[in-house]
């Protein structure tokens, strides 16, 4: 008795051995995890047993008969959108990208087909544009976010069950949209078989009729617009939306000229007689209202010819002398930014140099050329680009020609 | 990571039925063991049908389409076929693996329903069912932490006496 005892106990720590054995294989194997379900071609048994007394003694305890069916392929996806609110975009770009998930809540490993296509605006603006050029990638893994040279196929390739993969709609964005416009755009999913690395499976086909012994496909996705015909419960698809809002900068130029002086009648109504200065000021103004910030590269006007040569030291009007150093005959001034020449003139010589605004040292005429990136440098703090003008920002350009 | 309770449970669940397909292989070879008591056990589901009068209702087909979060409806027939009258006649079913047992769902007339956490060591009707949690303290067990039902019949199995158990689970 005591012999058997301690072989029991032999027996059930060797159990327990290789129940925590299976335990951790389970435990480093991939999840399982319940939500997708037991994986499908798993058989479900089940076998009852009757212990009974007859005459007073005890029988051998009989098993019924063992019950055993197949799990099916569960279909079922969700398709998500990342963001949760517009994606912004500027006008004039390319590959542009919304960003889905794709779950995959079925109980088998499956492909996904992507696809996009034009939708409604899920976040309550109104859809007034398509963007061009749409397509649809899954994510490589290589690198994280669209990458254009490497998140190239057009399905999810081995989705195991209740994995999440990332899926883009990549598009263009048309030159003419201004600010506020709104492209919506639809990520859809259908599960295909999974057919290994690399390849598209088949179309799933659901089984009708009796069941078979095999594993039968059963679609379980939802409806993804509850009510519209874009997507029905139960067809193996699953579609999001997503939206583009364009943000694009408003600006506007102005160019004023103002007779300042002549050597007669100095600054007491001048007149346009040669001598003369003339004052042009040209301002470039981003809209308070605007959506982006402008990134400004030149400004060049070509002065009249024959008539006008520059004033190389920018005159006072009253005095007739030069407003800043003699040559510094351009001034630039910028109003409503936190850039650190905001208040501060900042003036360039009329000589063909590089500091920022030239003019081509014509005799008369001539072309005056502002180089933004120069005029409107980098500055990390409090953060400009070069060249850029943000919303509710103006860069004005001063200088004079002289009438001859 | 758990390794004590459920999880652990399952892991065991997993080895008995494992040992279970090695025995129901062997059943084909060596005859099923002969006795005063036959068990038949059925799997069926319930599957929405239009009737004749055009009106929806429920028919139990045999389980064979089914996938997770489906229901599975189990039912064990028992019949005396001996001569001689069977007492104590105890009926046992583990919860299939991959199963969930349905609360409330087991049934038999004239039996005294109880349920097992701990693989069929100790049976307890449900209020009495407690489990040690991976913190190591006691609580009341869940459904999900059953492991077998045991159907006790209350009288004597007359010769030719029959019934049925039965229990509802759903697929994980």
């Amino acid at each position: 008795m005591k012999q058997r005892r301690n072989r029991m106990k032999t027996l059930q720590k060797l159990l327990m051995m290789c129940t925590l054995f299976v335990g951790m294989m389970v435990m480093i194997m991939p999840q399982v995890a319940w939500a997708a379900g037991t994986a499908s071609d798993t058989d479900i048994m089940n076998q009852a047993t009757v212990s009974f007394d007859v005459g007073g003694s005890a029988q051998t305890p009989i098993p019924s008969n063992t019950t055993t069916f197949k799990v099916d392929n569960k279909v079922d996806l969700v398709v998500a959108e990342v963001s949760a609110g517009y994606t912004d975009v500027n006008p004039n770009t390319t590959n542009q990208v919304l960003t889905f998930t794709v779950q995959n809540n079925g109980n088998t490993t499956q492909d996904f087909v992507l696809s996009a296509a034009a939708g409604a605006d899920p976040f309550g603006g109104t859809d007034n544009f398509d963007a061009s050029n749409v397509r649809a990638f899954a994510e490589s893994g290589v690198t994280a976010d669209y990458q254009a040279g490497e998140d190239t196929a057009t399905f999810i390739d081995e989705l195991a069950a209740d994995g999440v993969a990332t899926a883009y709609v990549v598009a263009d964005i048309p030159l003419d949209q201004s600010s506020g416009d709104i492209a919506a755009h639809t990520l859809t999913a259908t599960a295909r078989a999974g057919a290994g690395t690399g390849s598209l499976g088949a179309v799933l086909v659901e089984t009708v009729g009796p069941d078979t012994a095999g594993v039968d496909i059963v679609f379980a996705d939802g409806d993804a617009d509850g009510v519209g015909a874009a997507d029905i419960a139960r067809n193996a698809s699953y579609f999001n939306t997503d939206a583009f809002r364009v943000l694009s900068s408003q600006l506007t130029i102005a160019k004023t000229s103002t007779l300042i002086r002549d050597p007669f009648n100095l600054i007491n109504n001048p007149k346009h007689i040669p001598g003369a200065y003339m004052q042009y000021v040209v301002t470039i103004s981003n809209a308070v209202g605007a959506g982006a910030s402008a990134t400004l590269t030149a400004i060049t006007d070509t002065l009249e010819v024959t008539n006008t040569a520059i004033d190389p030291d920018l005159i006072v009007a009253a005095t007739g002398n030069p407003e800043s150093a003699a040559g510094s005959g351009f001034r630039v001034d910028l109003v409503g930014t936190t850039r650190g020449s905001q208040g501060t003139p900042q003036y360039f010589t009329t000589t063909s140099s590089v500091d920022g605004v030239d003019h081509d040292e014509s005799t008369t005429g001539g072309t005056v050329t502002a180089t933004m990136a120069a005029v409107l440098p980098v500055e990390v703090i409090p953060g400009y680009t070069a060249g850029e003008l943000k919303p509710g920002e103006s860069v004005t350009l001063t200088f004079n020609v002289i009438i001859q | 990571m758990k390794i004590g309770g459920y999880k652990m449970k399952r892991y065991v669940l997993i080895m008995l039925a494992a040992l279970l397909t090695a025995l129901v292989a062997n059943s084909a070879v060596w005859a099923q063991p002969k006795g005063n008591i036959e068990l038949k056990a059925v799997a069926e589901v319930e599957m929405e049908v239009i009737n004749a009068k055009g009106e929806k209702e429920l028919k139990r087909v045999p389980a064979a389409r089914v996938v997770p979060g489906d229901f599975v409806i189990y039912t064990i027939y028992y019949a005396n076929v001996g001569k001689e009258p069977a007492d104590k006649v105890v009926i046992t079913n583990p919860v299939p693996e991959h199963m969930r047992y349905e609360d409330g769902s087991a049934s038999g007339e004239g039996t005294r329903i109880t349920f097992s956490v701990d693989e069929g060591k100790r049976y307890e009707v449900p209020a009495n069912l407690t489990i040690v949690g991976a913190d190591g303290k006691k609580r009341p067990a869940k459904v999900s932490d059953y492991t077998h039902i045991r159907w006790t019949v209350q009288k004597s199995l007359a010769p030719e006496g029959k019934g049925r158990v039965s229990f509802r689970a759903q697929l994980e």
